[in-house]
């Protein structure tokens, strides 16, 4: 091969890498704008209190599909006691017993991102400090990473999204975080709104 | 021609695709990054000490990207008053800024600011002189030429916060559905982020009056 085709070879080879990462990117990003637009079409009308854990479900859903994680969890503050309450897990191991489980206010790595009021990524759970394995341990699952946000509503924390286990073994990033925070967040003020509406009309 | 001949053309040729591929990719890919940077800086923003005196210039930043991100000439935010119905020009940014516009006012439900506020949705105009809902009395006190424009509502709480408007796409191109969903998303997130900021706000404040009653 002469110095020219192989230089053609090599570009050939580095644009088809770097034009299926931006496919890959622009494909997660355009899920995330779905799922924010289907949210806020959601909201249109109405809802009732019964709908608002369905909104949640699916909220949660695209979280796993857009980050691309193998389970996930939302908990909701129990604001009397502090503790977060396991409302929806899904995914592949998806567990029943852990719903309604609860968390001891400030534990776990959930706890610390509800009272620190932001996101985290651990990519090594296992000898993260914050981490609490009691759960793993009754259910015979293993936590290798996590990725965690916040829902903030009205100024409040309402609950916490836990993403596990990012697929293929990779790990959360950076821009996952932000996705998920992005989804959080929205997702939490959406709720607020409701929330209130629903209280105005009681 | 030879066969290495022929297989040269075709490589080339597929270099010349990939790497026009790769350019429209990073395009939208930019836009895209861009849109979730916008929101991401909104959060921060909101989370920050003093952010009561910052609704404004949270505003001006969400206004400034989605001019930028959306690839428009110009923008401006309208606020409605509540007891005239009309729709003040509070900021207006990007490339021919018309510094006294700011305060000028749209009679109810005029223009297509005042269809959006109506009918609290976005609207995409890419032919603005042959829309009926175009006021094109500012048009020509301004000497501007406004030729398609981008309009979406800032809704939080389940109230009209006010509304964006993107004027002018670069470079003489089309705004397209895409476009619309990107503004109508910042929107809806800014106004939800500010209503909760100003729920936040007045609680305090109710908070601090009934201490010192």
């Amino acid at each position: 091969m002469s110095e020219s085709d192989e230089r053609i070879h090599d570009e050939i080879a580095q644009l088809e890498t770097e034009n299926a990462a931006l496919r890959e990117e622009i494909l997660s990003l355009r899920q995330f704008i779905d799922s924010m637009q289907n949210l806020m079409e959601a909201v249109e009308q109405p809802l009732p209190e019964a709908e608002l854990m369905e909104l949640l479900s699916e909220v949660l859903r695209n979280a796993l599909q857009t980050i691309g994680a193998s389970d996930g969890s939302l908990l909701v503050l129990d604001e009397d006691s502090d503790e977060l309450v396991f409302v929806i897990t899904q995914g592949e191991s998806a567990k029943k017993q852990l719903a309604w489980q609860r968390l001891p206010p400030g534990e776990g790595i959930a706890g610390w991102v509800a009272k620190n009021r932001r996101a985290t990524i651990v990519n090594d759970a296992q000898a993260d400090d914050r981490f609490y394995p009691a759960l793993d341990r009754e259910l015979g699952f293993k936590t290798l990473s996590v990725l965690a946000a916040p829902i903030i509503g009205g100024g409040r924390v309402l609950g916490v999204i836990e993403m596990l286990n990012k697929k293929e073994d990779k790990l959360f990033s950076v821009g996952d975080q932000t996705l998920l925070t992005l989804m959080c967040r929205f997702s939490g003020e959406l709720l607020f709104t409701v929330i209130q509406q629903n209280q105005d009309q009681k | 021609m030879t066969e290495t001949a022929v297989s040269e053309q075709d490589r080339f040729e597929r270099l010349e695709r990939l790497r026009e591929e790769n350019l429209v990719l990073e395009r939208e890919a930019g836009v895209l990054r861009q849109f979730l940077e916008t929101m991401d800086k909104l959060i921060e923003a909101i989370e920050s000490p003093n952010r009561e005196s910052e609704a404004l210039t949270l505003l001006s930043q969400v206004l400034d990207s989605a001019i930028r991100a959306i690839g428009a000439r110009d923008g401006s935010l309208l606020v409605p008053d509540t007891d005239t119905g009309e729709l003040v020009f509070v900021l207006v940014q990007g490339e021919s800024t018309k510094a006294s516009l700011i305060g000028r006012r749209l009679p109810a439900g005029r223009g297509i600011a005042g269809w959006v506020a109506e009918h609290r949705c976005g609207t995409t105009v890419n032919n603005v002189p042959a829309d009926d809902r175009f006021y094109p009395e500012l048009d020509v006190e301004f000497d501007y030429r406004t030729s398609s424009l981008l309009a979406a509502p800032l809704l939080g709480g389940n109230r009209l916060l006010g509304v964006v408007e993107v004027i002018n796409k670069q470079d003489g191109k089309l705004f397209s559905t895409g476009n619309l969903t990107l503004l109508t998303l910042m929107c809806r997130f800014a106004g939800e982020l500010l209503h909760s900021l100003i729920s936040d706000v007045e609680l305090t404040q109710s908070m601090r009056n009934a201490e010192q009653a």
